[in-house]
């Protein structure tokens, strides 16, 4: 079992995909122990009976949607002309809006390369410097995984078996404060003296008008998913079905047989990517607690880690590494079961533990030496790798801030939840 | 070998999009219908099963584009030192490991499936559970020749991919 284990880690390290990775070490593993290799589909097959399975397709394919129309051009201009006029303003209607995209999306590939393009040449003209500008856009490529209806909040909640309606709920407050101390950088990096008009009124009716369609979306899926009105399943329906209608019939960006079968191949490419992993790694997940694995490592950590603080700390170190290394997606299907049995053994609320892991993988996307956004970004804008993880270290460091509050004060996390 | 290459990509693009404007429809057919108390046992089992399918049709999709989740810190930084030629190397090895292992994967779907036809049962339209469990010898069947094909697609076409991918 040894053997395969590092067989496995080699492969993975080599680049070979997780899902295959995983998939046929669960076979041997099984066949180890005279268990039939039929039980990896078995176990596979127990995905088809999700019954919120639906939301991640739909989700991803509206925001993928959203992403390839102009959508971005009409949110950013009314956001700019609401909230342009403070200094640093604009840096902050990006945050704002990058937020509401990566919760479309979920990757954060999509909002680097769909937004960063966008943002970059307006940050630069506002005066923002290139360090501020390349940490600012690789940084926001992330921001908004802790909102609704983000596509790693439904995986984790698929996969730890906890109600995705609660984890929406309890994303809010570590979300906002995560955007709220970045846009308070923002602000005190603002060029103060680049913008001395107040609010164009004019301005700002016209780009409501413009962009009022997409503004009530993400205000429909709050309202119908908190209000009780209409289940996740549903809503990502109505969402897919919604952005489809306005953004090919209404704002005519996209042509329904043109644009959106390459939007549809491109955002179930994702889709694949992810529930292929999904699928192969309950194999091997379930294995893995029927042989009492997380217990076994809870025992050998019991000496180390005495209380439920030092856990937390520990889980953080951790969590920031597997964030840099791994995909946010993988990791949720690969540790979040090794870890949950021992969270409860430290008697860490289920739904805080879920905001603490995603909050570190959202760090860890721009860790050094391998967080994928600092990759992205090195390749969308050409820029040396190292140069990025000078320009993001500010932004790493007050997102390290807020991780610990998020850590240390449950009560962030689980206000709207209790 | 290109031409079949990309006939078949086609093919799989367009049943993609036909099972993801399939799943749509009837998902939001279901909840109109629910408006006027009517309820319609097979829609859910069936959105189920279509989002099962287009898993294993966007991983085949992945497998064509090189896009399945993987732990890429070897090949980005060859790729930030620009050495095209120990890419290729690299994907192929990744490529031929992958072939092996999808291999198990489908024989292991293709098990269950023998089981399945034995014991299982009709679930909904008279389609016996065998029928459905047979998506995943097929779709890890599907995701096996993608890569079988990446696996002798030539060095010209693989340079360009890897050049492009990077831009």
């Amino acid at each position: 079992m040894a053997i395969l284990c590092i067989a496995a880690l080699v492969f993975a390290l080599l680049g070979v995909p997780l899902f295959a990775v995983l998939g046929t070490l669960a076979i041997f593993a099984f066949k180890i122990n005279d268990i039939e290799a039929s039980a990896v589909s078995v176990e596979i097959y127990r995905l088809a009976s999700a019954p919120t399975l639906l939301t991640i397709p739909l989700f991803t394919f509206a925001g993928y949607i959203l992403a390839e129309s102009n959508a971005p051009k009409r949110l950013l201009r009314f956001s700019d002309a609401l909230l342009g006029w403070i200094p640093g303003g604009v840096a902050i209607v990006g945050l704002i809006v990058t937020a509401f995209f990566t919760a479309f999306t979920g990757a954060s590939g999509v909002t680097i390369v769909a937004l960063g393009g966008l943002l970059y040449p307006i940050l630069r003209d506002e005066g923002f410097d290139e360090d501020f500008t390349m940490g600012y856009i690789t940084t926001s490529g992330s921001l908004g995984l802790l909102f609704a209806p983000s596509l790693p909040i439904i995986l984790y909640g698929l996969v730890a078996k906890v109600d995705i309606d609660l984890l929406f709920k309890a994303g809010v407050l570590p979300g906002v404060l995560l955007i709220a101390v970045l846009a308070f950088y923002s602000y005190r990096k603002g060029n103060r003296s680049s913008r001395t008009k107040g609010v164009d009124s004019k301005e700002l009716v016209a780009s409501f008008k413009e962009a009022f369609f997409e503004l009530l979306l993400p205000i429909a899926v709050l309202v119908g998913i908190y209000g009780g009105f209409t289940t996740v399943s549903e809503a990502a329906a109505v969402t897919a079905f919604y952005v489809l209608i306005i953004e090919c019939f209404i704002y005519k960006d996209l042509d329904l047989f043109k644009d959106v079968p390459k939007v549809t191949t491109e955002s179930m490419t994702l889709v694949g990517a992810i529930l292929i992993i999904l699928c192969c790694a309950l194999g091997l997940t379930n294995f893995l607690i029927d042989e009492e694995v997380p217990a076994a490592i809870f025992e050998s950590m019991n000496g180390v880690l005495t209380n439920k603080y030092a856990f937390l700390l520990f889980m953080n170190v951790f969590l920031l590494v597997v964030g840099s290394l791994m995909d946010i997606f993988s990791a949720i299907i690969v540790v979040v079961p090794l870890i949950l049995p021992l969270a409860s053994e430290f008697d860490i609320h289920p739904i805080h533990m879920a905001i603490i892991f995603l909050t570190n993988l959202e760090i860890g996307y721009i860790t050094p030496p391998v967080g994928i956004n600092l990759f992205i970004s090195s390749i969308r804008f050409k820029k040396p790798i190292t140069e990025l993880y000078k320009s993001s270290l500010p932004f790493l460091f007050l997102l390290l801030l807020c991780l610990l509050v998020i850590t240390y004060v449950p009560t962030l996390s689980l206000m709207f939840v209790e | 070998m290109s031409r079949f290459i990309s006939f078949f990509d086609n093919f799989i693009k367009a049943s993609v999009v036909t099972v993801v404007f399939l799943m749509l429809t009837v998902s939001v057919l279901s909840i109109v219908l629910r408006w006027f108390q009517v309820s319609l046992s097979w829609t859910e089992p069936l959105v189920r099963h279509l989002v099962f399918l287009s898993a294993f049709l966007g991983a085949t999709l992945a497998a064509s584009t090189s896009r399945h989740i993987a732990i890429e810190i070897l090949e980005k930084f060859l790729e930030a030192k620009e050495e095209f030629k120990k890419i290729y190397v690299l994907q192929k090895i990744i490529a031929f490991v992958t072939t092996i292992c999808l291999v198990f994967l489908m024989l292991s779907g293709y098990d269950f499936f023998k089981v399945e036809k034995e014991y299982g049962v009709e679930v909904f339209w008279g389609i016996h559970s065998s029928a459905l469990v047979f998506i995943i010898p097929l779709g890890f069947g599907l995701v096996l020749f993608r890569t079988l094909l990446s696996l002798f697609e030539s060095p010209v076409n693989d340079s360009e991919n890897i050049k492009e991918e990077t831009v």
